[in-house]
């Protein structure tokens, strides 16, 4: 089963095309990438797959609803390349204001928030003011909020970036360990060596698609091994019409 | 329940941020209290010379007066009206007080507005103790309305402060929620457009109501600022004033892009609403300007603000006005939802 389809994706800002003849399938459970220079369109995808993005044209279904939709909401969990925390507040009212929202029955709340951050190992921040946490820290806040409702579908933007290569490793356990438990994980990146940990993935140039299939597959095409490869190969393609 | 966490996490972010608490709290007060010193130059000794009448029924009356009028600072003077026109001419009384048809006319000399308002407000002290239905007519021997512009300034600037400091107070944190993307991510959240603006009501609404309560105190029982209405009233004009001022900077945060660029909508929102206010005559004005004035939240609420204050009015008589002011927040509030379902699919 296909947890997001998109079909015929074009967006437009003032007449400049962002995105053009998107058809994407990400199938239930997969972790999924896309891969793209800054400016292809990653985060215009995403933000259509979250829903605060409408298409010009074209349809985006998330767990077979038309997005934007609200019915979903409560099954998609984001985060964006910004880390989108209250500052003056405290990790956990932070979590607590956003576990709110999320139709967390209040009972259960406080269990769940520390549950939280013992997985993302926050629990020594629980009661400090955002301002004063690392960079680290703010992002793994910022997955906390994403993931504290368990959500079948997890959307991250960049989520590795400025990140030090310990806790990259950490948070990559979690994304695998939230895969063994069902849950479908897109994220966006530039850094070509996360790829190799994702099942699937789809090459971004300039709005378009280059390539999309199983990250094995996509190896397979290219002499190298490295997957940079295809976009120089495309790019030829493109010179040559 | 999603509507009360989230007034409760803006309650909570300005707990912590004491330096935007003093501005709306503080700072109103100590320039209400400035403006205070610079308006009354403490208690003036004044003046009143009243008339003497034929009909006894009417001398009663003015007698009735004359005996309540039981202040230090009031000198009383039984003239005729020949005298009473002399002596105001030569500025040994301030003004002289008749009655003609069961209206009492105070004549003022009309050059010394302190020395004016003092005989306006004991004159109507003592009226307050007997017949409070009474017409009174204001008429000037020096110039006109000195007096009306003077003592309507107080109310008008109880309601610009309540205004102005929340207009900054919800654009500033509004358009920091668009900044940081918190908003991006409350409006992806099942919550609905319309719990996440009432939400901020709510939430800007519990300080606009304690900036309230506390100018509208401080400026009725510190400042004695002139009020012969129900500090109750006052006090619920003075919050919804504060709350189209809250829906008002909510909204137009949406078209700015950051912080400096809310401070911009002062010169262009702000400061106009002040020209309508009454601050200034405006019967002699073209159409167009005082059709522009029906377009502003403060216009309204400026003009009850006075009618209670200074006219002593219920709120029911302000029925109008009262309805137009809420009305403005009602129409902020949609224009806001608006707008935040654009942000979310644009």
């Amino acid at each position: 089963m296909d947890i997001v389809n998109i079909k015929q994706l074009m967006k437009k800002y003032n007449q400049k095309i962002v995105l053009k003849d998107i058809e994407l399938k990400i199938k239930t459970g997969d972790i999924f990438g896309l891969l793209g220079p800054s400016g292809s369109g990653k985060t215009t995808i995403i933000k259509h797959i979250v829903g605060i993005e409408k298409a010009t044209s074209g349809k985006v279904y998330v767990l077979d609803r038309l997005m934007p939709s609200h019915h979903v909401a409560l099954d998609i969990g984001y985060m964006g390349q910004n880390d989108a925390l209250y500052e003056e507040l405290t990790g956990y009212e932070n979590l607590r204001f956003f576990a709110s929202l999320y139709d967390i029955k209040q009972k259960e709340i406080k269990s769940k928030i520390i549950q939280t951050f013992k997985i993302l190992d926050l629990k020594n921040a629980l009661h400090k003011k955002v301002s004063q946490y690392s960079g680290g820290m703010k992002k793994r806040l910022s997955l906390a909020i994403a993931i504290i409702h368990q959500p079948k579908l997890l959307i991250l933007d960049e989520p590795t970036v400025g990140i030090d290569p310990v806790l990259r490793q950490s948070i990559w356990q979690k994304f695998n360990e939230m895969r063994k438990r069902g849950t479908t994980i897109i994220m966006t990146t530039h850094v070509m060596d996360e790829i190799d940990k994702c099942d699937k993935a789809a090459l971004l140039r300039s709005g378009q698609i280059v390539a999309c299939d199983t990250v094995s597959h996509l190896k397979d095409k290219t002499k190298s091994g490295r997957i940079e490869e295809l976009f120089f190969a495309k790019e030829n393609v493109y010179e040559n019409h | 329940m999603k509507i009360i966490n989230l007034a409760i996490r803006i309650i909570q972010q300005f707990k912590r941020d004491p330096r935007t608490l003093v501005l709306i709290f503080i700072v109103p007060i100590v320039v209400l209290w400035l403006f205070s010193i610079i308006l009354s130059n403490g208690n003036k000794n004044v003046s009143i010379g009243f008339i003497n009448h034929d009909d006894p029924i009417v001398q009663l009356k003015i007698d009735r007066i004359k005996d309540n009028l039981t202040f230090e600072t009031v000198s009383i003077y039984n003239v005729t009206q020949e005298e009473a026109e002399i002596m105001l001419g030569e500025n040994e009384l301030d003004a002289y007080v008749k009655m003609d048809n069961d209206q009492l006319i105070i004549k003022l000399e009309g050059s010394d507005t302190s020395g004016n308002k003092e005989v306006i407000t004991k004159v109507q002290e003592a009226l307050k103790q007997l017949n409070p239905l009474m017409d009174i007519e204001i008429q000037y021997l020096y110039g006109t309305d000195s007096l009306d512009l003077f003592d309507t300034i107080g109310p008008i600037f109880l309601g610009f402060f309540a205004f102005f400091f929340i207009f900054i107070l919800s654009g500033i944190s509004f358009v920091r929620e668009r900044l940081t993307m918190t908003l991006e991510r409350v409006l992806i959240s099942p919550i609905k457009r319309i719990e996440i603006v009432l939400g901020y009501v709510l939430g800007f609404g519990f300080f606009a109501l304690i900036q309230s309560i506390l100018i509208t105190f401080f400026t009725v029982h510190f400042l004695d600022m002139y009020n012969v209405g129900r500090f109750v009233d006052v006090l619920i004009i003075t919050c919804l004033i504060a709350l189209s001022a809250l829906t008002l900077g909510t909204f137009l945060s949406a078209f700015a892009h950051n912080e400096f660029q809310v401070m911009q909508f002062i010169p262009v929102v702000i400061v106009p609403q002040m020209f309508f206010t009454g601050l200034f005559p405006v019967d002699n004005l073209p159409l167009w300007f005082t059709i522009l004035g029906k377009l502003f939240p403060l216009t309204y609420g400026a003009d009850i603000l006075r009618n209670i204050m200074f006219k002593g009015q219920s709120l029911y008589s302000n029925l109008f006005n009262i309805s137009i002011l809420f009305l403005f927040s009602i129409i902020f509030i949609f224009l806001n939802m608006i707008v935040l379902k654009k942000q979310g699919s644009r």
